[in-house]
């Protein structure tokens, strides 16, 4: 089976991740790229096995031990949200799955018995700055137009405060 | 002065200013003596005839205006932020908060949310005032109150200081723990049906709000993750503040077993 894709897949270094574990979900941060990224139980345990060394068939083996039903599909569509969420070590090409099609495998998931939780999912935010997380912007500062205020009495003209 | 681990110098040559620069400082500020500060705020009277007022950093001016209520802001503004980003033993999230029977309630969200005026909402509806502006949690995910007058804006979407006692409210004084998380924006028009968020979830939409969230990544979720497998989280637009302010009370007040469990993944 891990002739199906074109390559073993490897999770990014881990000097360049700080990974926080919830009963059911694990936090990743990227401090390269300054994104957070909440990785449901699913996507989480295709991205542990991540190694470069675990061929797709073990990691399905695991998925389906773990009562995850479809495993094949939850691993390569979790294998397909860990690269779209660059989770995953760079390469000249984005990976390949023989005959793999996002839309036809949720329809598949869709319609499996507890699909719900099998669905691998990978939530991102990107790390507010100091200045976007400030209440308002002084006179003279900038950046009013894209949402956050000026402080008291100020006006906000162009991208500046005034 | 300390404050929250930081070594800090505010100065004047006026007395007069001196009182008013001293009187809004961030709670918990104490007077020190001491020769190595993190940074020195200055505000000074410059100009010929109309006065001006500059507000310097380190020694560079930063700001200048000729009102001394908005050089003042700026400084209270700016040094408060720099509290916020590089507080060593606490982490700060831009959120209102209120406790409610013995829990704290977070509100996290960015500037134009409605933050201060839901958590005005809550406090005339009996809530104990906290904070408008940041919620402070140790590491074991606990929130402290950050006193400061309410920031209210009137109809022209002017800021104005509101005393909590004002609102017929009363401010917090120890830490709690946290019960509640309402991760909430204004909508004009919207009905606030807020969905369930996994603690993961939380995380994120406390971390999205986080200052230090950069620079501080690792403690950041290391506490977010400590608030997130205590309390109750929640997401949604909000309408007229009084409405959802009473919905949030509802969700706080309700025992966990009354509660549709969460989801607990994201």
């Amino acid at each position: 089976m891990e002739r199906e894709l074109d390559r073993l897949p490897v999770a990014r270094p881990s000097s360049e991740l700080i990974v926080e574990e919830l009963p059911d979900e694990l936090l990743v941060y990227d401090r390269r790229r300054k994104h957070a990224h909440c990785l449901n139980r699913t996507a989480a345990m295709v991205w542990r096995r991540c190694d470069g060394v675990t061929s797709l068939e073990a990691m399905v083996g695991e998925l389906e031990a773990a009562g995850i039903s479809e495993g094949r599909t939850a691993a390569l569509l979790a294998l397909d949200e860990l690269e779209r969420a660059q989770l995953l070590a760079p390469a000249e090409a984005p990976l390949r799955a023989v005959g793999y099609s996002r839309r036809r495998m949720l329809k598949n998931l869709g319609i499996a018995a507890g699909a719900a939780i099998a669905i691998p999912v990978v939530q991102s935010i990107v790390a507010p700055s100091v200045a976007e997380a400030a209440s308002c912007i002084p006179s003279g500062g900038t950046g009013c137009a894209g949402g956050t205020a000026c402080c008291s009495g100020g006006t906000c003209m162009g991208n500046t405060c005034f | 002065m300390r404050c929250y681990g930081l070594a800090l110098e505010v100065a004047t040559e006026d007395g007069a200013i001196l009182e008013r620069l001293v009187a809004d400082l961030p709670p918990g500020a104490r007077p020190v003596e001491t020769e190595a500060v993190n940074r020195r705020w200055a505000l000074r009277v410059a100009g010929v005839g109309r006065p001006l007022h500059e507000v310097l950093v380190d020694g560079e001016v930063a700001a200048r205006a000729p009102d001394l209520g908005e050089a003042l802001e700026r400084l209270h503004s700016d040094l408060r932020l720099y509290v916020a980003a590089h507080a060593r033993r606490r982490l700060f999230v831009h959120a209102g908060v209120v406790a409610w029977r013995g829990r704290a309630i977070l509100m996290p969200g960015r500037s134009l949310a409605g933050k201060s005026t839901l958590t005005a909402a809550l406090v005339r509806l009996g809530a104990t005032y906290f904070s408008d502006e940041y919620a402070v949690l140790d590491e074991r995910g606990r929130v402290h109150p950050f006193g400061k007058p309410l920031s209210l804006r009137d109809g022209a979407g002017r800021q104005h200081d509101v005393a909590v006692e004002a609102l017929g409210g009363v401010a917090g004084r120890g830490p709690l723990p946290v019960g509640l998380v309402v991760a909430t924006a204004y909508r004009d028009g919207a009905r606030f049906r807020p969905r369930a968020l996994s603690p993961g979830e939380t995380v994120l939409a406390l971390f999205d709000n986080t200052v230090a969230a950069q620079h501080a990544a690792r403690r950041a979720l290391a506490v977010l993750r400590a608030v997130s497998v205590e309390a109750r989280a929640v997401r949604g637009a909000r309408g007229e503040a009084e409405a959802a302010a009473r919905a949030i009370l509802r969700l706080a007040g309700r025992e966990r077993r009354d509660v549709e469990l969460p989801p607990t993944q994201c």
